[in-house]
């Protein structure tokens, strides 16, 4: 009989430890991927737990927030770089804080900025980043509301429930008049900045977890969607004014440069689309399944897999393959970031052997971080 | 991967139900927790047989005399326990395997749950990896209404009075836990009986043990184990076998008495 209770206890605490081995809204390295963003001088990596800052000369480590790991902070969002040094980013933590990080200020004691929560009105976490107009950020939140929050104090402007069951994972972009917003509950909406009331919102068929991209006129957006299928909008109304099949889901943003749409799918395809027509003017297919946006740098379209692989195309010779892939160890979920001269690939830290790479415009790598 | 394909059965027929009952995550798990009882009803229904006869056997003379027998034979004391198991046709570990069958589903459920949920954007690409049904339409599905009555079904549940978070759904599973381990407790009137002890000790422990599950966990698992122990509880009355004078002070002792 004392068999049976003692393993009916061990039970109990394998199932305890196994249960909480696996709490995915617990904010941890790996539970998402990070989120990356650049200056001049600097790369920023959000990588759960902390948020780091790497020297994009030589890749040594600038300074980490927390300096500590805090179980209630959590970041994958893409930091917002400020002109004036300062960063914006939302946590996905259970601290609901909208931060602005000083990167002037770093404390020599603990190697970390000062930050500051200065908004923490939202009911749900931050997977979006922010858009930062003038002195207002307007910010999406997963309880499926925009809030309009001054960069000054932190005091919310005016917020706008957004759709039926919120899940805002994607930054707003604007045309300087209206906010475009996309959602996972499969609408895209448009925002009139003035009056802080919807204009249109049209449904993709499937969730939309990135940002829609919009063309140089101001015209026309582009997004992708679950319903396997880019589509471009008219940004006046919400029309659709074509609609192309992918193979599967386009997760990332497309990245528009001229006449043409670029986007990657989930069965690893990249795109390049007319943008007047939605007709496919070249495909390729790299090593694996592609979520992040394509990088578009000079001739080059760059795309990230999840293999691991960065993969480069020539845009004027309609897809052929430069001298790249590179590999890095690891999984690689977040689209390549450029600066300067250099490309930026942040892996999933899960697996990885570094959190951020930085290649030349050849694919030869110039250094690797590892946090410290 | 066995254990993968264990989990994407779980998601699916969630998400399945999910999708024939018109987008209500909270109904799902419930109506998936009545799937999961009547398919392991035989095996609760060999529970209850087995804890029966061997409460039974507690206070049989034959039983009795052999522990008194063999107390300093352990060796001896074993096999002539075997023989009478065997004898009367009692398995001693019967009670002990919808215990363990109990545990994976509850693992799996969690992941289940928490993948359902995908409550960040890895999480929505695993899912969206976990579809195996090809009928299922995930895309229309995604993102799920993780919203119940008051609960987010993906995170632990409060509720706040007067300025005071109180776990609600954790205090009804330690509850309707506490409720359904009384009720299986057969009367006993032997003070030295080993498994009375036990299962005592038991209808303390596993309340108290679900009820911080309850609490730490998302509040899904919670739906999950409300609905099981009413089920369970249902199951024991309709069978007969409920034990109601357990829920009073000093009621099994009671019990026992009158039933001598």
């Amino acid at each position: 009989m004392n068999t049976k209770r003692v393993t009916l206890v061990f039970l109990a605490l394998v199932g305890a430890l196994l249960l909480s081995s696996c709490v995915g809204g617990a904010a941890g390295r790996g539970s998402s991927w990070p989120g990356l963003a650049a200056d001049a001088q600097t790369a920023y990596l959000s990588d759960g737990l902390q948020l780091f800052a790497a020297r994009l000369s030589d890749g040594a480590q600038v300074w980490k927030y927390p300096a500590k790991g805090d179980a209630k902070i959590s970041f994958y969002a893409t930091p917002v770089v400020l002109e004036d040094g300062r960063l914006v980013i939302g946590s996905a933590g259970t601290d609901h804080c909208l931060y602005v990080i000083d990167t002037t200020k770093v404390d020599a004691a603990t190697g970390s900025p000062a930050a500051t929560c200065i908004f923490k009105g939202s009911k749900d976490r931050w997977i979006a980043a922010p858009l930062v107009v003038g002195d207002v950020i307007y910010a999406p939140n997963n309880d499926g509301t925009l809030y309009a929050v001054s960069l000054a104090d932190g005091q919310m402007l005016w917020s706008l429930q957004i759709g039926i069951g919120g899940h805002l994972w994607a930054a707003p972009i604007s045309d300087g008049k209206t906010l475009y917003i996309s959602s996972l509950d499969h609408f895209i909406y448009a925002v009139d900045i003035s009056s802080h009331k919807l204009v249109w919102k049209t449904d993709l068929g499937g969730s939309v977890p990135s940002a829609p991209a919009i063309s140089a006129d101001g015209k026309t957006l582009y997004a992708g969607s679950f319903a396997s299928k880019v589509f471009a909008l008219d940004a006046a109304s919400g029309k659709v004014q074509w609609e192309t099949v992918t193979k599967g889901w386009a997760w990332g943003s497309p990245a528009v440069a001229e006449d043409t749409v670029y986007v990657g799918d989930l069965e690893g395809q990249l795109y390049a689309l007319e943008a007047a027509t939605g007709k496919v003017a070249w495909s390729a297919q790299p090593d694996g399944p592609i979520t992040g946006s394509p990088l578009l740098a000079g001739d080059l379209v760059i795309v990230t897999t999840e293999s691991g692989s960065v993969f480069a195309y020539s845009k004027d010779t309609h897809g052929q393959q430069a001298s790249w892939p590179v590999s890095v160890k690891g999984k690689i979920y977040t689209p390549a970031v450029q600066a300067g001269d250099r490309i930026l690939v942040a892996p999933l830290s899960s697996g990885a052997e570094f959190l951020l790479t930085a290649l030349n415009i050849d694919g030869g790598v110039i250094w690797n971080y590892k946090p410290q | 991967m066995v254990w993968e394909y264990f989990i994407s059965l779980f998601v699916n027929t969630l998400l399945w139900i999910y999708d024939v009952i018109g987008h209500n995550f909270g109904i799902a798990i419930i109506l998936f927790t009545i799937l999961i009882r009547a398919i392991t009803w035989p095996l609760n229904a060999q529970q209850m047989k087995g804890a029966q006869a061997m409460q039974e056997l507690q206070s049989d003379k034959e039983w009795q005399e052999i522990q008194k027998k063999y107390a300093k034979d352990k060796e001896k004391l074993a096999q002539e326990q075997m023989r009478i198991y065997k004898e009367r046709g009692i398995s001693p570990f019967a009670s002990c395997l919808p215990t363990l069958i109990q545990f994976p589903i509850i693992i799996a459920l969690y992941q289940s749950i928490i993948r359902a949920m995908a409550t960040t954007p890895l999480g929505l690409l695993q899912l969206g990896r976990s579809i195996i049904f090809p009928f299922l339409n995930v895309e229309s599905i995604i993102p799920l209404k993780s919203h119940f009555l008051w609960m987010d079904l993906g995170r632990p549940e409060s509720v706040t009075m007067f300025g005071v978070a109180i776990p609600t759904l954790a205090i009804i599973v330690a509850l309707t836990t506490y409720v359904q381990s009384k009720l299986t407790m057969p009367p006993t009137s032997n003070p030295g009986d080993q498994s009375a002890a036990m299962t005592s000790s038991m209808a303390i422990t596993m309340p108290l043990m679900l009820g911080w599950f309850a609490l730490t966990f998302a509040s899904g698992l919670s739906v999950y184990f409300i609905t099981s122990n009413l089920l369970g509880i249902a199951q024991y009355a309709v069978t007969g076998r409920a034990n109601w004078r357990a829920l009073l002070p000093g009621g099994n002792k009671a019990a026992s008495a009158r039933k001598k």
